[in-house]
């Protein structure tokens, strides 16, 4: 079996790195030559074991910007990732004109084509026109674990032309490689279900950003809380209940813009998600309302450990950390992170190679991201290399009782010292 | 002799899986993420165990507070090539838990270990394995009773249920027969009884481990005792086929004198709730699974 995939962004080198590793060769193909040229030789976005999968599978893979390579699949995916604004909104035109392309390679061809870029509820039906092979599988793939989670998945979306349709024999065949139980319904329901499950994030993470600031002020400790709530049928171990600074990552943001304008459309009551969006705004914040509070004089020099939007991603899309160096312009930073790349240094703001060298005669320093290693810092040996004591470290990636043992002013997310 | 750690459950830590491509590791890893932990799967695709730097590999993606289960093996180990490579992998393992060491590790061992005896056999039984297997399998937990963390070894007995690629002789072997239409053979009549442990609840078992960390060593089986003859034609009458069973005449003596019950007491003493999958209602579900 050899399956093709469209469009070389995060998804189409997650799920072609995936498929390989099942034992099925796969052909990735994208428009650019210089990404291509790249992708001969290591992945280009960051996710943790997708280097690793990529060297394994290399003779199992054809990396190429020849669209007519299809032509020799059995299956063929449209994996390109659709790129939003800042304001979560979705710009399908790329993948609306790389299926036109294919299509016209393809041309009488009814190799089974299966998009798997995220589209809003009626574009899968308008791309297809009258071609009702076309598929729509929900990605619901996650920055960080995207390759565990396509290699595992829970669960399978599949949305057809007509919800009594059988999937064909070539994509029954790539779907038992993953043996996952397989949910089939009609174009609308699949696209709907993708940002269902997004909303249903989103209303998780609002949730419990907005108790967890309500227990730090009463006195109660949401560690103590969410357990608790873990065990409840009705919410389960998995949910989102660890307090942050709001939606970021684009994903969510974005089917959070599709609804609302979905709702404006169809006239649905929407004030519910949109709370979720203000809700957003207001935790992200939470770090700058914790430097207004901070006398200007300990502002002087600040480093700031991590920048894209949660570990294990190089990402950086809608990162409160960006807010924050937003908000410090004007003042020193230096700034650390083991992946993501800060796009502009300026005078002031400047990248450094190591959370020392981030840290060493900083008057205040922020946590910004919960990478793994920022938890392993010696906290004596961070204070001695600051010039200050203030931590502000909204993830609790510290030891509470190590940052008191060390002498640092704490404020987290969970509490302050 | 297995004894349950008196601390406080909790449900934060991350499973990771060594093995999980595995018939039983890939059990454990779906089972314990349907309950609700973080698993960290690791497959000979991400990692080959036997590789020169695959212990510092393994030590980076260790993380303090994670309970690790270690299922990779090659099995069943039959050569002394064989033999050299599981203990080989037991090394990477166990040095790399001596570079970062987890809250809990959870060693999938085999009843192999035990010297045959006509009594059920318990968690105190005489260790003598009667074959490689059983002498690897042995030779694993003793050298991973030196990491320096709390350690469970579950033997579990035969295992059967779907997703098993070995296809040897017993349950397995006899329902993909069936369903192809093939006869079953038994070795002499079939009248060897032992008993055989349905994945579902090795991974039950795996799980709720997890959770409750007992150390020491644990049976993993039904507490039931059936004969191959029983299994193969519960087997037929499932299937409602019309093939055969026919008997081929042994060239060896049966495997463990012919008989080999399994004590689950300790089992029953920690899950007092858990009720085993009986062979009738095992062998139900995978008819009613396979291929689906």
């Amino acid at each position: 079996m050899k399956v093709g995939f469209v469009g070389a962004s995060h998804l189409g080198q997650v799920y072609s790195a995936v498929t390989a590793a099942a034992g099925i060769e796969v052909v990735l193909v994208d428009e650019d030559p210089k990404s291509i040229d790249d992708l001969l030789r290591h992945p280009t976005v960051s996710e943790p074991e997708l280097d690793v999968l990529w060297r394994a599978t290399s003779t199992l893979r054809v990396c190429t910007t020849d669209l007519s390579e299809c032509l020799k699949c059995d299956l063929v995916f449209i994996s390109q990732d659709v790129p939003t604004d800042e304001y979560g909104r979705s710009d399908t035109s790329v993948v609306e004109r790389l299926t036109r392309k294919l299509f016209d390679v393809l041309g009488e061809l009814t190799i089974p084509v299966v998009i798997l870029s995220q589209l809003a509820p009626g574009m899968t039906r308008r791309i297809a026109e009258d071609r009702r092979h076309i598929v729509y599988q929900v990605e619901t793939l996650v920055f960080g674990i995207a390759v565990e989670r396509a290699r595992h998945p829970e669960r399978i979306i599949v949305g057809m032309c007509d919800s009594s349709m059988k999937i064909d024999a070539r994509h029954e065949a790539w779907l038992q490689a993953f043996h996952a139980p397989i949910y089939v319904m009609n174009y609308e329901s699949a696209e709907l279900t993708k940002i269902s499950v997004n909303l249903f994030l989103a209303s998780s993470v609002s949730i419990t950003n907005t108790l967890a600031e309500l227990a730090r002020v009463i006195g109660a400790d949401w560690d103590e809380i969410a357990p608790a709530l873990r065990a409840d049928q009705r919410i389960g171990p998995h949910a989102y209940l660890t307090p942050g600074l709001g939606l970021a990552g684009g994903n969510i943001e974005r089917d959070l813009a599709t609804f609302m304008s979905l709702a404006k459309n169809y006239e649905v009551e929407e004030g519910v998600i949109d709370s979720f969006r203000r809700s957003s705004q207001h935790h992200r914040d939470w770090v700058t309302r914790q430097l207004d509070e901070i006398s200007s004089q300990d502002l002087g020099k600040v480093a700031i450990l991590g920048l894209a939007y949660k570990p294990d991603t190089a990402s950086t899309k809608n990162s409160a950390a960006l807010a924050v160096l937003k908000h410090l312009r004007g003042t020193n930073v230096r700034l650390h992170d083991p992946v993501a790349k800060l796009e502009e240094e300026t005078a002031r703001i400047v990248q450094v190679a190591s959370w020392r060298e981030a840290a060493r005669g900083s008057k205040l320093l922020i946590v910004m991201t919960p990478w793994s290693e920022y938890a392993r810092i010696d906290l004596v040996e961070l204070r001695d290399l600051m010039d200050g004591k203030i931590v502000i470290d909204p993830y609790a990636v510290f030891d509470k009782h190590a940052v008191a043992a060390a002498g640092l002013q704490w404020r987290s997310l969970r509490s302050n010292i | 002799m297995a004894k349950s750690a008196e601390q406080h459950l909790t449900m934060t830590n991350r499973v990771l899986v060594i093995g999980a491509g595995g018939f039983v590791g890939g059990a454990i890893a779906k089972k314990v993420a349907a309950d609700g932990y973080e698993v960290k799967r690791i497959d000979r695709m991400l990692l080959d165990l036997l590789a020169p730097s695959a212990a510092d590999q393994l030590a980076g993606l260790i993380r303090s507070s994670d309970c690790v289960v270690f299922a990779a093996a090659e099995a069943p180990c039959k050569t002394p090539e064989s033999l050299q490579r599981n203990i080989a992998l037991v090394f990477t393992v166990l040095q790399a838990i001596q570079i970062s060491t987890p809250t809990y590790l959870m060693n999938i061992s085999s009843d192999a270990v035990y010297l045959d005896s006509a009594m059920p056999l318990s968690e105190s039984s005489p260790i003598g394995p009667a074959s490689l297997h059983g002498a690897m399998h042995s030779a694993r937990e003793a050298l991973l009773n030196s990491a320096p963390t709390s350690v469970i070894h579950l033997r579990p007995t035969l295992i059967y249920g779907f997703g098993d690629p070995h296809n040897g002789y017993g349950p397995n072997q006899f329902i993909s027969r069936v369903r192809s239409g093939a006869d079953i053979h038994l070795f002499g009549n079939g009248e060897e009884r032992r008993d055989h442990v349905h994945i579902g609840d090795v991974a039950r078992i795996a799980s709720r481990c997890l959770l409750k960390r007992p150390t020491g060593s644990l049976n993993v089986a039904s507490g039931e005792v059936k004969s191959f003859r029983e299994i193969a034609e519960l087997t037929v009458k499932l299937h409602d086929e019309k093939v055969q069973i026919r008997v081929t005449p042994r060239n060896g003596p049966m495997p463990h004198g012919g008989y080999r019950p399994i004590a689950i007491d300790q089992l029953r003493r920690l899950f007092p709730d858990f009720m085993p999958i009986k062979v009738l209602d095992g062998l139900a579900l995978e008819v009613a699974s396979y291929g689906s």
